[in-house]
């Protein structure tokens, strides 16, 4: 069969540059088509990068109660845009948020807001702070602040995940669809501290890939690179320390000397406590009064919750494999599609449709000479596998209440960053489909285009007041 | 040239059939796919989501300043929370949720219903133990309701609201509420019966000393109510009732020397 010359055209474009192409477009789209402060939590991480882009790096306390000091109008914007319920058909008024766009900041007129997400890294919210720093001198509105917070988060992501798939040395198209999976993108284009973790463990991966095929023996500048990652992504949140042991795919003959891994093994687990010794040092010195986590009725968490999991371990395992089993799908949709603070699922046919996708691609996507072996495949599987658990026993433990058999607070797109780990287990060089070869570039694009064009009409749909 | 393939694949580690090489990819991504498909077909659980909605809707009017439309706010996440609460009655935290909604209406009754089932029911979210969530909403539901009696002038049926709650919990606070109230006004036995009660769940509290002591004081015991007002304030050098009672038992003591000077 004969393949026309444009869908050749198509298939010869480098992933990196349909990464560019398709993230700024949908990017761009998804920034307006979420509405206003309603991506998960979005509202908290929005008040804290805007706390920082102030040049505030310690909240405020008022009478034993912590949290900042916003504008009025910052305030009671992002207030009327919450507490939507999609599910029983509530959306955004295009009309209330055309509105909302003529208040001013105006700063002099203030509130003291308590807060519960306080003691989050700046360097998480990188992408938004400079994004907001910037808008608010193009205009000062606090939805305008928003969308450039979200547009400074955007093109962080994209920067990053360029480098990434223009690193990795093989299988950078199955790179690109994980980057530019509906819920990726969606998160890349909110204010959120998760944005940088998925972009540099994109990073972080590729770039141990591009290691591990090179020819080249492993040097101190290398280690530097690997920890630097790892250290920005353990300062951004707890929970995803695992990730950066992908390094560990890189076997010991390929290092300079034997020294050298061990410093960089060494330094991947020193660089798990740093921020605990750094800016968890510097918060404690400023003795602020305890927030109340999440739901402030309820008593969650802490050692009564480890007590009451440890007293009683196969029971707490036991609970721990029925949510997964009970809760599992919604996590699942999460990582996929999920939307208008974690509300609106995207069509779970297609959710599915696509996930089955992403796996039999990169199974057809024949890795040629770079051949990762079974050893690299079940790390790759374990640090996936692991995180996963990591998360859900966390959120056992820390956030849902004393003495709970269902885990609260776990959602999907904590998930995201393990996906590539689990996808990237199957790649091999022994199932070879030419004919799946040769337009490979032509399907991963229409995937991409397909599921971003349905998830920005999805957003519209859903969300919004027509 | 076969040869040299065959050599270059040994010293990489490939020395393996393609099908044996084949078959831990295959394996893999059989257990992905059916994990993942697994996962998707396996029954769901909506409490959750349900709960996150209407948890989410609660702290959100809790925020709103207008006080009728707070109201009216918690009246919808009532509804709704009562609707959830039947129809997942395992789940002794959404009583616990209704209890602290009725509680922010100002129904104290409720409340304390409310908050009583979710401490029998236990688990998901109660701890019964004494400080716990669900307790702590029934002494605030127990007060303010005794609040209304005391306003009232109604002390008989303000003491019986603190006795319901002693009959069904077992709060130092309450014995020494009870206990207090037969010191001031009662009789001694029931005071020290009450007193005592708290004492056993609490012997850290100045304030049952300083009531103990009152209570001899009152039936004319002036030694053991000294004994009782010095332990009060040994145990807390702020006690300062138990310093008022002793100043006054003091100056009451000189007067009556000097009386019989």
């Amino acid at each position: 069969m004969k393949i026309p010359n444009i869908i050749k055209d198509i298939n010869s474009l480098s992933p990196e540059i349909v990464f560019l192409i398709c993230g700024v477009l949908f990017g761009l789209l998804m920034v307006y088509a979420n509405p206003p402060y309603h991506s998960n939590d979005e509202d908290r991480h929005f008040y804290l990068a805007y706390n920082y882009s102030e040049g505030n790096l310690a909240p405020t306390v008022q009478n034993g109660k912590v949290g900042f000091i916003l504008p009025i109008s910052l305030y009671n914007i992002t207030v009327s845009t919450q507490g939507k319920n999609y599910n029983a058909g509530q959306k955004v008024s295009r009309q209330m948020i055309d509105n909302a766009e003529k208040v001013p900041l105006n700063k002099d007129k203030n509130l003291f807001y308590e807060a519960t997400t306080i003691n989050i890294n700046p360097i998480a919210y990188i992408g938004p702070i400079i994004g907001m720093s910037v808008g608010k001198v193009i205009n000062d509105n606090p939805i305008h602040i928003l969308w450039a917070g979200r547009i400074g988060s955007l093109l962080f992501y994209l920067l990053i995940v360029y480098f990434a798939i223009k690193l990795i040395p093989f299988h950078k198209f199955p790179l690109t669809l994980i980057a530019l999976n509906p819920m990726s993108l969606y998160q890349a284009t909110s204010i959120t501290y998760d944005t940088p973790i998925f972009a540099l463990t994109l990073l972080l991966f590729a770039y141990t890939f591009k290691l591990l095929f090179d020819e080249t023996t492993i040097n101190e500048n290398n280690i530097i690179m690997i920890v630097a990652i790892a250290l920005i992504i353990n300062f951004s949140k707890d929970g995803y320390f695992l990730l950066p042991f992908i390094a560990l795919l890189l076997p010991m003959n390929r290092f300079k000397n034997k020294n050298l891994y061990y410093i960089m093994l060494a330094s991947l687990i020193i660089s798990i406590f740093i921020p605990n010794w750094t800016w968890g040092v510097y918060f404690q010195s400023l003795n602020l009064p305890n927030p109340k986590p999440l739901v402030s009725d309820f008593q969650y968490g802490g050692s009564e919750q480890i007590n009451f999991l440890l007293s009683n371990p196969f029971g707490s395992l036991y609970n721990i494999f029925m949510n997964i089993i009970t809760q599992g799908k919604e996590w699942m949709w999460g990582v996929f599609g999920r939307f208008g603070y974690s509300y609106s699922v995207l069509n779970k046919g297609l959710i599915t449709v696509y996930g089955l996708f992403l796996f039999t691609y990169i199974l057809l996507d024949n890795s040629g000479k770079y051949e990762v072996t079974d050893k690299q495949r079940y790390l790759l599987l374990s640090l996936g596998i692991l995180t996963a658990l990591m998360i859900i026993v966390g959120f056992y433990t820390v956030a849902s209440p004393v003495g709970a058999k269902l885990i609260f607070g776990v959602q999907g797109r904590y998930f995201i960053p393990t996906l590539p780990f689990f996808i990237f287990a199957l790649s091999n060089n022994i199932i070879k489909k030419e004919q799946f070869l040769e337009l490979k570039g032509v399907v991963a694009i229409s995937a991409i285009v397909i599921m971003l064009s349905y998830t920005v009409y999805f957003l519209d749909k859903q969300l919004w007041m027509n | 040239m076969e040869i040299m393939s065959k050599v270059t694949d040994i010293k990489l580690g490939n020395n393996k059939s393609p099908a044996s090489r084949r078959s831990p990819v295959l394996i893999i991504f059989a257990v992905i796919v059916i994990s993942f498909l697994g996962i998707i077909i396996a029954p769901k659980s909506n409490f959750k989501n349900d709960w996150d909605i209407i948890g989410k809707q609660y702290e959100e009017s809790k925020a709103i300043s207008d006080p009728k439309l707070r109201q009216e706010a918690f009246m919808t996440s009532l509804k709704e929370m009562i609707a959830m609460r039947n129809k997942y009655p395992e789940h002794a935290r959404l009583y616990l949720n209704t209890a602290v909604i009725f509680q922010a209406l100002n129904m104290p009754d409720s409340a304390f219903k409310n908050a009583y089932t979710a401490l029998k029911k236990g688990g998901d979210g109660t701890v019964n133990q004494i400080n716990s969530f669900a307790i702590d909403i029934m002494l605030k539901s127990t007060i303010q309701k005794a609040q209304v009696f005391f306003m009232q002038k109604d002390t008989v049926d303000a003491l019986n609201t603190f006795k319901y709650a002693n009959s069904l919990i077992q709060h130092p606070f309450l014995g020494k509420t009870i206990g207090s109230f037969y010191a001031n006004f009662g009789s001694a036995d029931s005071a020290l019966k009450y007193l005592y009660q708290s004492y056993k769940l609490n012997n850290r509290d100045s304030e049952v000393f300083y009531f103990v002591g009152l209570t001899y004081y009152k039936g004319n015991k002036i030694d053991s109510a000294i004994y009782f007002l010095n332990q009060a304030i040994t145990m807390n050098p702020n006690e300062q009732q138990a310093k008022s009672l002793i100043n006054l038992i003091t100056s009451q003591g000189n007067n009556e020397n000097s009386k019989h000077n």
